[in-house]
């Protein structure tokens, strides 16, 4: 299989070397917890894109003279269910996590298909209201600014979903148990981060989508 | 007999022996089977070629500029040239050697068999790579020509439906690619950093060049994606034909002021970074030299932790239109170069406490070290360059961006000490990393031009800034009074460029080409742990990770037994 997770590396021969010699720590084993802290530095990473994206939208609407431009009409109607879903699915991760932990195969399963039924509902939705946009990416700055904003999340979920798949099969099969699931609390610290980053795009670009 | 045929358990237990055929971490198939020396070596490989690519670019456009009037290039193709110069030198030099020295050294520094993510670094390269060739292929594309507006890209360049596909995409989408690159790597040296310490190596006790790579990855990492973002509403606005960047304020069009406040968000903290990372090679070489630790060791640290933090308040600084806010950022730019100097401060104050433990004599020994010898050269640069900014951030804003006293400011400040820092740490580490050493006679040579160069082109800049020559000015008349300067600002540039050549030729014959002198495990007397490791470097970088129990473990470990040897290593800890 080509798709190899950052985390199968334990099994790599080329480190197999060093456990020959029996170095301090045991060969391609990672300390607990590495996974984990690898995603939270790359979500820091990704965080700043979204606040430069949020920084563009600030500064057009403070310097615009009619925000939304004229012709624009904001409902708040599909991104409320968006954030709803998005608010459920991060229920459903922690009681796939939770589930893991306690090596419940079972209910694991039904919480991850649940999340990534959550998860594929939300790239629909978001794919629906940029497709279905009364203007296009080049009708005006708004428009502009308002699908990179919609598009960097409904990225962020595909790719949380892809991850979610991936490593919730590893999980159903029992890769994992109470001791060593920082793999799928790396799928779920990327999956909250996009739920926040949601909220956050909700605010900006609907609540307070007026001058 | 290469290092793959060597027994295990011949490297187990005694240093290595001299005469061994050392067998360097080869590009392709080192860096396909993702060893940190192989990757950050074939990424110190990268930066070296485009340090050359972008030394070409910068004598052509000094061979413009050394006597009034030229006539060698048009305008057009003068601030061309000084876009893919400044572009090249810091996106495909700067950005891949900050990455390849901390790959190659870190992991060794505290003790670690690998990098947390190898592979990442290996895609990380491969990804640099491509976007080096999509910017390498930038000149050579239809629409170049109406690339110049400097590596800032300070002019929202020229967009629209129209020209989609042409020059500007292949710039954006590589600068793109190489700056993701960036960020994963970066991510992937923080991790192994605050993961993979040995046992004992608190972060108290952290080599300091590891901690400078901790703390300019964490700059990066929140520096670096704000331009990435930049660059891809770039692409929106060129490929599309949006207007965030263009257009007019207020109806259709988003708010072209923005682009320069964003961009030097971003790259004000990514330059530092590259300052950090040099002050860490100086903090962990010297000692080394002078024969004890660091005067300081906490402050150095908090020096450069603060130097990071700072680094993202002087950013205002560099753009020219924030009228309102120009004393805050000014105060910024200003208060980043405190901690700064107070390590250099630290350095001097090692000596004298050096001198006065073990003897002027002694110490004087130490100083003609070869790698000694370019931080002593890092180090005054660095002075000239602190300097230079001091009075670049009291202008925050004004005509100091502008004209030469900005060329001045950021090449003593930013790049002549990445370069002179990148050949201390190939003239120090290099031992350790591709068991030979760098020639040092060469290095002798290497310093000397180095540092004269830098100190000879870009003092002169300064003074040409004094005399209001504009940055992007193509050609001058005789009448300014600027021929002298310029001449010499030539003639430093000439024998920097020189002292680059020497340097790659050095690493080429004596590591490439294997014609450098062996080298022993622990040929520098070092004090941290990647001297207690053999050379050449097992696959899995050490055999037996020595107890740390202080900043300093392979100075204990000699002043336990032998130095150096995973032998004395075990009767100390009883491993």
């Amino acid at each position: 299989m080509s798709l190899v997770p950052a985390s199968s590396y334990r099994t790599a021969p080329a480190l197999a070397p060093q456990r020959a010699l029996a170095p301090p720590r045991p060969p391609g084993e990672v300390p607990k917890g590495t996974n984990l802290t690898g995603v939270l530095l790359f979500l820091m990473a990704d965080a700043m894109i979204l606040a430069t994206l949020l920084a563009v939208w600030w500064t057009i609407k403070g310097a615009s003279l009619s925000w939304p431009p004229q012709g624009v009409d904001v409902t708040t109607y599909l991104p409320s269910v968006i954030a709803i879903t998005v608010t459920m699915s991060s229920f459903s991760m922690q009681w796939a996590v939770s589930s893991i932990r306690r090596n419940d195969q079972r209910s694991a399963t039904v919480a991850l298909i649940l999340t990534a039924f959550f998860g594929v509902a939300v790239v629909n939705a978001q794919w629906y209201s940029m497709v279905r946009a009364d203007f296009g990416i080049a009708d005006h700055a708004y428009g502009t600014i308002y699908l990179l904003l919609i598009g960097y999340h409904a990225v962020h979920q595909a790719l949380a979903v892809g991850a979610l798949v991936f490593v919730g099969a590893r999980a159903v099969v029992g890769h994992f148990g109470r001791e060593g699931y920082d793999p799928m609390r790396a799928v779920a610290a990327f999956w909250h981060y996009s739920v926040a980053a949601w909220m956050l795009i909700l605010t900006a670009v609907f609540l307070f989508s007026r001058h | 007999m290469s290092l793959t045929e060597t027994p295990t358990e011949e490297i187990e237990g005694q240093a290595a022996a001299p005469e061994a055929e050392v067998v360097p971490p080869s590009l392709g198939g080192g860096a396909a089977a993702n060893d940190h020396k192989a990757v950050g070596s074939a990424y110190l490989g990268f930066a070296l070629l485009f340090l050359v690519v972008g030394g070409v670019l910068a004598l052509l456009m000094r061979a413009q500029l050394t006597g009034p009037d030229g006539t060698l290039l048009s305008d057009q193709e003068y601030r061309s040239l000084f876009t893919f110069h400044g572009t090249f030198s810091v996106f495909l030099f700067l950005l891949p050697a900050w990455v390849g020295l901390a790959t190659m050294v870190v992991p060794l520094q505290i003790g670690a068999g690998r990098l947390a993510f190898p592979r990442l670094q290996t895609m990380c390269l491969w990804l640099t790579v491509v976007g080096g060739g999509l910017i390498t292929a930038t000149p050579f594309v239809p629409g170049a020509k109406r690339i110049i507006s400097g590596w800032a890209l300070s002019q929202p360049i020229p967009g629209g439906a129209n020209f989609r596909g042409d020059a500007v995409e292949y710039l954006v989408l590589g600068i793109a690619v190489v700056l993701a690159a960036t960020v994963a790597a970066a991510a992937n040296l923080v991790v192994t950093i605050v993961k993979l310490r040995a046992p004992g190596l608190t972060a108290r006790r952290m080599p300091l060049f590891s901690w400078s790579a901790l703390v300019s990855g964490f700059v990066l990492l929140l520096a670096l994606p704000v331009l990435i973002a930049l660059m891809g509403m770039l692409y929106v606005d060129h490929h599309y034909g949006a207007q965030l960047f263009s257009g007019f304020t207020g109806s259709r069009g988003g708010v072209p002021a923005m682009w320069s406040r964003l961009f030097w968000f971003g790259a004000y903290p990514m330059l530092w970074s590259f300052v950090i990372l040099a002050l860490g090679v100086g903090s962990d070489a010297l000692p080394v030299f002078a024969g004890r630790p660091i005067a300081d060791r906490v402050k150095a640290m908090a020096a450069l932790g603060a130097v990071g933090v700072l680094a993202f308040f002087g950013w205002g600084s560099e753009v020219t239109n924030l009228p309102r806010s120009r004393l805050f950022f000014a105060a910024g730019a200003l208060a980043v170069l405190a901690p700064a100097a107070s390590v250099l401060v630290n350095w001097l104050l090692t000596l004298r406490a050096a001198a006065a433990e073990r003897g002027r004599d002694e110490v004087r020994q130490g100083l003609t070290a070869t790698p000694m010898l370019f931080v002593l050269g890092m180090l005054t640069v660095l002075a000239a360059g602190l300097g230079a900014s001091a009075v670049s951030a009291a202008a925050a804003g004004r005509s100091y961006h502008t004209d030469y006293w900005q060329v001045g400011q950021q090449h003593l400040m930013y790049f002549a000490p990445a370069t002179l820092a990148i050949a201390a740490a190939a003239h120090f580490w290099g031992p350790k990393v591709w068991g030979r050493h760098l020639s040092p006679m060469m290095g002798k040579l290497e310093v000397l031009l180095l540092t004269g160069g830098a100190h000879l082109a870009f003092l002169p800049a300064l003074v040409l800034g004094l005399q209001n020559m504009p940055v992007q000015a193509s050609a001058y008349d005789a009448g300014e009074g600027w021929q002298a300067m310029n001449l010499a600002m030539s003639a430093g540039a000439a024998v920097f460029a020189l002292g680059a050549l020497v340097f790659t030729l050095d690493v080429l014959v004596s590591v490439a080409m294997r014609k450098g002198r062996p080298a022993d495990p622990d040929p520098w007397s070092g004090h941290t742990l990647e001297w207690t490791a053999p050379t050449p470097l097992p696959r899995h970088n050490f055999d037996r990770v020595p107890e740390v129990r202080s900043a300093t473990p392979a100075l204990d470990l000699r002043a336990a037994g032998t130095p150096g040897t995973p032998a004395a290593a075990e009767e100390v800890v009883g491993a």
